[in-house]
């Protein structure tokens, strides 16, 4: 809570663009010439990254729990490996992925007619690459996790199921779905936190690799700028309070919108 | 007012007033300094401490220097931890240091000699705020005509002294096959835009001129386009990894407008453009039509900055100088350095560097006397400006005029945004 507060507090100080302080940082936070195009490139971003994990991760998630075979434990590292990427280490592995140069899938990319690294990174592209990265990394854990939802369905429920006459499909759709449910609300809600904050991934790839590609891309860029370039500590707090509310938001959605924190009727 | 009221805002005004005020440095004591790196000036600084010790307290610590304005935007929040010394390699961002809402840097025109200062030249121009020097440059970017010898004499070709004449060179070099260089990344800017004077930078006062259609804008969008459509100027970066191993190791850069650290730095290492030694020579920047002069861009050509919050500023001040000026130190830098003695000291090392065809030092020192005063150092980051809406549509196949008109309109926001008055 010491963050928030001191943010809070911030936020309310005099910028050389507005001596008297106050709530006016806020407006001139939200319209500076830069916070649109990041807010719709977020926006963007998180169109693609939270239906994507949330489809990908229930689906892999449910296969590894529907086809128990002696790799599963093998399957359930694998998945986990990418996580162990961080985000920066994450940029220079895609980086080398991507560049039609370098790429060890430089025939597939040529292929494609992908010859040039302009070719891939453009600010058009810019959204579904740092998607890609951010699910690469992300996707891996939470399959595990939702694994473990799975596991937690009584099997006696299950068994009936099947004894009626319920297939693989109709078992995952029909009820082991309904029965975690919750858990991917969580997941969604978490996921989005963590969407609305991107920041490493066009940062550093604004600032080592392609430089100038993204820059001030991402909100979190913004409020980054706001402090470090413009000197504004103020600006960047109110932006940074601007995207704590958004997530504060989903987080009570989370708890009073969903059934998540309810005690399960049966108990 | 109760009594415990009363005791309480006395304590805490005693407190503010002993943690405000700075306390004198006692002669007797052994000064301390901690001065800030990057990596490629650890050396130096070290070199320093070393030949001090005993006198002086010197800390090395080698940080991001990127990241400089950020950290002492922190240190200001703290009110402490701030360097001594630091070294930067922006030079852009020395206006932020020295803006009076920072404060960090300090003036340094009474803490080195006058002819100290003198030697410097023009180098100093982007420290210049509000009639004082706050920063001290370690090294020049200066750019210059980088040229294949043996390619020119084949095809008969003069290097081109005017940039009408670089346009008919390019475009002959392109039917044989050859390019112009490369114009993505700072190239095109500091190359072609800075040294026509179409920086954005060229501050009055408070006052910021932003003019996309001012000559010294238009005759460069005028003169590169064409040469951008024809692939006489190659679209993409000098480090691209696909223009790096398809144009540059393949010999067919025949010119290159580009800083005076490219011939060691880009030209000479084999996992770089790899280019054969004996080939490469350097010849003055061309000459734009109206210009007084065949004014040089800067990419890069960092700074020293001496902390208005030392204890010890006259301790700092000699690192600085020292540093700057100590010979050996100085023949051992990777770079052209800023102040007058030393780049002769350093010439004289480049002058017998067998891998260019002929002695570079002659262009590379009169171009060091001719950076285009329009450069000077600005509130708002130019350089991510001019790589986000300049160098980048570019390369993704805009035409520059396109793109410059962009690049004014971020300009012009972000001047704006830090305060200053932007006309046409």
């Amino acid at each position: 809570m010491v963050p928030v507060v001191m943010a809070l507090l911030t936020s309310f100080q005099p910028t050389r663009e507005n001596p008297d302080g106050g709530f006016q940082n806020y407006v001139d936070v939200v319209t500076d010439f830069r916070f649109l195009p990041a807010a719709l490139n977020v926006l963007t971003f998180l169109a693609i990254y939270l239906p994507a994990m949330l489809i990908i991760v229930t689906i892999m998630a449910m296969l590894l729990d529907a086809y128990k075979s002696k790799f599963n434990a093998s399957l359930r590292l694998a998945f986990i490996v990418p996580s162990a990427i961080s985000g920066s280490v994450a940029v220079l592995v895609w980086y080398f992925m991507l560049e039609p140069t370098l790429s060890p899938f430089r025939g597939a990319l040529n292929a494609m007619g992908i010859t040039q690294a302009s070719q891939i990174w453009s600010p058009g592209n810019l959204a579904w690459i740092f998607a890609l990265m951010a699910f690469a990394t992300g996707a891996g854990n939470w399959i595990v996790i939702q694994y473990g939802s799975l596991q937690s369905i009584d099997d006696e429920l299950l068994e009936a199921a099947r004894i009626d006459g319920a297939n693989a499909l109709q078992l995952a759709v029909r009820i082991k779905l309904p029965l975690i449910r919750k858990y991917l609300v969580y997941m969604a809600v978490l996921t989005f936190a963590a969407g609305v904050q991107v920041f490493v991934e066009p940062q550093l790839i604004s600032a080592g690799v392609y430089e100038g590609l993204a820059t001030d891309w991402a909100l979190n860029q913004v409020g980054y700028s706001f402090a470090f370039t413009n000197n504004d500590f103020a600006g960047a707090a109110a932006l940074s309070f601007v995207l704590f509310v958004v997530c504060l938001l989903a987080a009570l959605y989370l708890i009073f919108g969903t059934d998540f924190f309810e005690r399960r009727e049966e108990e | 007012m109760t009594r415990i009221t009363r005791v309480a805002t006395v304590v805490v005004a005693a407190l503010l007033v002993t943690g405000c005020s700075s306390q004198a440095a006692d002669p007797n004591e052994t000064p301390s300094l901690t001065i800030w790196v990057d990596a490629p000036r650890e050396a130096a600084a070290q070199a320093y401490a070393d030949s001090v010790e005993g006198d002086v307290d010197v800390t090395v610590e080698v940080r991001d220097t990127n990241n400089l304005v950020a950290d002492i935007g922190l240190a200001n929040r703290a009110q402490e931890g701030w360097p001594d010394v630091a070294f930067s390699g922006q030079p852009n961002s020395i206006a932020q240091l020295s803006d009076p809402d920072n404060g960090f840097a300090a003036p340094v025109n009474d803490l080195v000699p006058a002819d100290f200062l003198d030697a410097f030249g023009s180098a100093n121009v982007i420290c210049e705020a509000d009639g004082s020097t706050y920063c001290l440059r370690n090294d020049l970017a200066q750019t210059v005509l980088w040229y294949d010898v043996p390619t020119f004499e084949e095809l008969g070709l003069e290097v081109p002294a005017t940039f009408e004449e670089f346009a008919e060179v390019a475009q002959t070099l392109q039917q044989n096959g050859y390019v112009a260089g490369a114009v993505g990344d700072n190239a095109g800017y500091t190359g072609f835009f800075e040294s026509s004077g179409c920086t954005f930078t060229d501050l009055d006062g408070n006052v910021l001129p932003v003019n996309p259609d001012a000559p010294e804008c238009q005759r460069v969008v005028e003169l590169i386009d064409p040469l951008l459509d024809s692939g006489a100027l190659d679209r993409r970066s000098p480090f691209d990894a696909g223009f790096v191993a398809d144009v540059a190791q393949q010999g067919k850069v025949a010119m290159q407008i580009g800083p005076s650290w490219f011939g060691d730095f880009v030209y000479t290492p084999e996992d770089s453009w790899g280019v054969e030694p004996g080939r490469t020579g350097a010849a003055a920047m061309p000459i734009w039509d109206g210009a007084e002069e065949p004014y040089s861009g800067q990419w890069g050509g960092g700074y020293w900055v001496i902390s208005s919050h030392s204890e010890y500023p006259d301790a700092a001040a000699d690192a600085v100088e020292w540093i700057l000026s100590d010979a050996a130190t100085v023949e051992a830098g990777p770079t052209y350095p800023a102040y007058g003695p030393s780049a002769e000291i350093w010439g004289a090392k480049t002058a017998a560097n067998d891998f260019y065809a002929f002695d570079i030092m002659p262009v590379l020192t009169a171009q060091a006397a001719v950076l285009n005063p329009a450069t000077k150092s600005v509130l708002f980051d130019i350089d991510a400006a001019y790589k986000a809406e300049l160098a980048a549509p570019i390369t993704a196949g805009e035409s520059a005029a396109d793109a410059l008109q962009g690049f004014a309109q971020e300009v012009r926001n972000l001047a704006e945004e830090a305060g200053y008055d932007v006309n046409d």
